[in-house]
């Protein structure tokens, strides 16, 4: 079971209330709750490559706009798409040894001009972590950066 | 659940409809699926696993499920039959020689006890191919006219030009719709 000992650097606030975690330098079991709970990108892996014992392999990620407000995604489960956004996906049974292509849709939160101005002005700024849960055992963490200059 | 109850209910939920879309390998199913989504189908490589896009199409939400037709994968797709509300089942019209193989598969997936309460669409695809075999041909071959317990359809279509793919799709999503969204 991945454990880490760092607390999330912030938690949300309507849910922090109703979460009762432990003292600070405790423990804490890399829960799919508690994923959902981290608010900012992850300084570091919460877990090791061997964890992955079905040796699942993530071979690309894309994201594709649709249309106003819709944007697809393509073969991701749980992507933190900068603070406070967080998307769930329930990945369907996979036949062993292939490789599979997923397409979510969802809708992306409204950006201010100064937020995408931001965006496109700071290079490797937007960050994500994919959490991977097998039965709720976390057996992959994959962290990507993201340009929006080009 | 009364009516009013039904009507608010639908009104708050997407409607969303899952398609399961089969065939041998080489049908064309992803061809399909990626001509449906408007993506380039120049270069498509059988499908070792499973595809699946979610579609807006009239305000439903199509989800499409495209599994690999390869024979070590057929298989597998049992995994894949739960809460299934129409099934897609794509010929290759150029391939005489496997429709007996083709034949075979479809009468034992309409065996499912999963898939009974699905549409049956059946795709004549290739119809750009010359010496394709004709929807009617396919269905006397398939011999769909059997077929009593279930909506079915057989619609000629070419996954290349794209010719018939939005009409199978009317089809199935209003059928669908009638079933399941209005006399449920």
């Amino acid at each position: 079971m991945a454990m880490v000992d760092l607390e999330p650097s912030e938690w949300r606030e309507e849910e922090a209330e109703a979460e009762t975690h432990g003292e600070p330098g405790e423990m804490y079991e890399v829960t799919p709750e508690y994923v959902n709970l981290l608010t900012a990108p992850t300084e570091s892996y919460l877990c090791d490559l061997e964890h992955n014992i079905y040796n699942l392999q993530f071979v690309d990620f894309r994201i594709r706009s649709l249309d106003e407000g819709n944007e697809g995604i393509t073969a991701s489960i749980g992507t933190n798409l900068r603070k406070h956004r967080c998307y769930d996906f329930t990945m369907p049974f996979v036949i062993p040894n292939t490789r599979n292509t997923w397409e979510m849709i969802y809708t992306k939160p409204e950006l201010s001009d100064e937020w995408k101005e931001a965006l496109i002005s700071s290079p490797w700024e937007v960050r994500s972590d994919s959490f991977y849960f097998v039965d709720r055992r976390l057996v992959m963490h994959n962290r990507a950066e993201y340009n929006y200059g080009y | 659940m009364g009516l009013m109850k039904i009507l608010r209910k639908m009104k708050q939920e997407e409607k969303e409809v899952r398609l399961l879309m089969l065939g041998l390998d080489n049908a064309g199913k992803t061809t399909i699926l990626k001509k449906f989504n408007g993506e380039p189908v120049d270069t498509i490589s059988p499908t070792l696993g499973f595809n699946i896009k979610t579609l807006e199409y009239e305000g439903y939400k199509l989800n499409i499920w495209d599994i690999g037709g390869q024979k070590t994968i057929r298989s597998y797709w049992r995994n894949y039959f739960e809460a299934t509300d129409g099934l897609v089942w794509v010929v290759d019209s150029a391939d005489r020689q496997r429709l007996e193989d083709c034949k075979q598969e479809l009468d034992r997936l309409l065996q499912e006890e999963r898939l009974a309460g699905a549409t049956l669409l059946i795709f004549a695809n290739k119809q750009d191919l010359p010496g394709a075999m004709t929807a009617p041909e396919i269905r006397d071959f398939l011999q769909l006219e059997e077929i009593k317990r279930r909506h079915w359809c057989i619609l000629a279509c070419s996954a290349y030009t794209g010719e018939g793919l939005l009409e199978g799709v009317r089809w199935l999503v209003s059928d669908i719709s009638s079933r399941v969204f209005f006399l449920d």
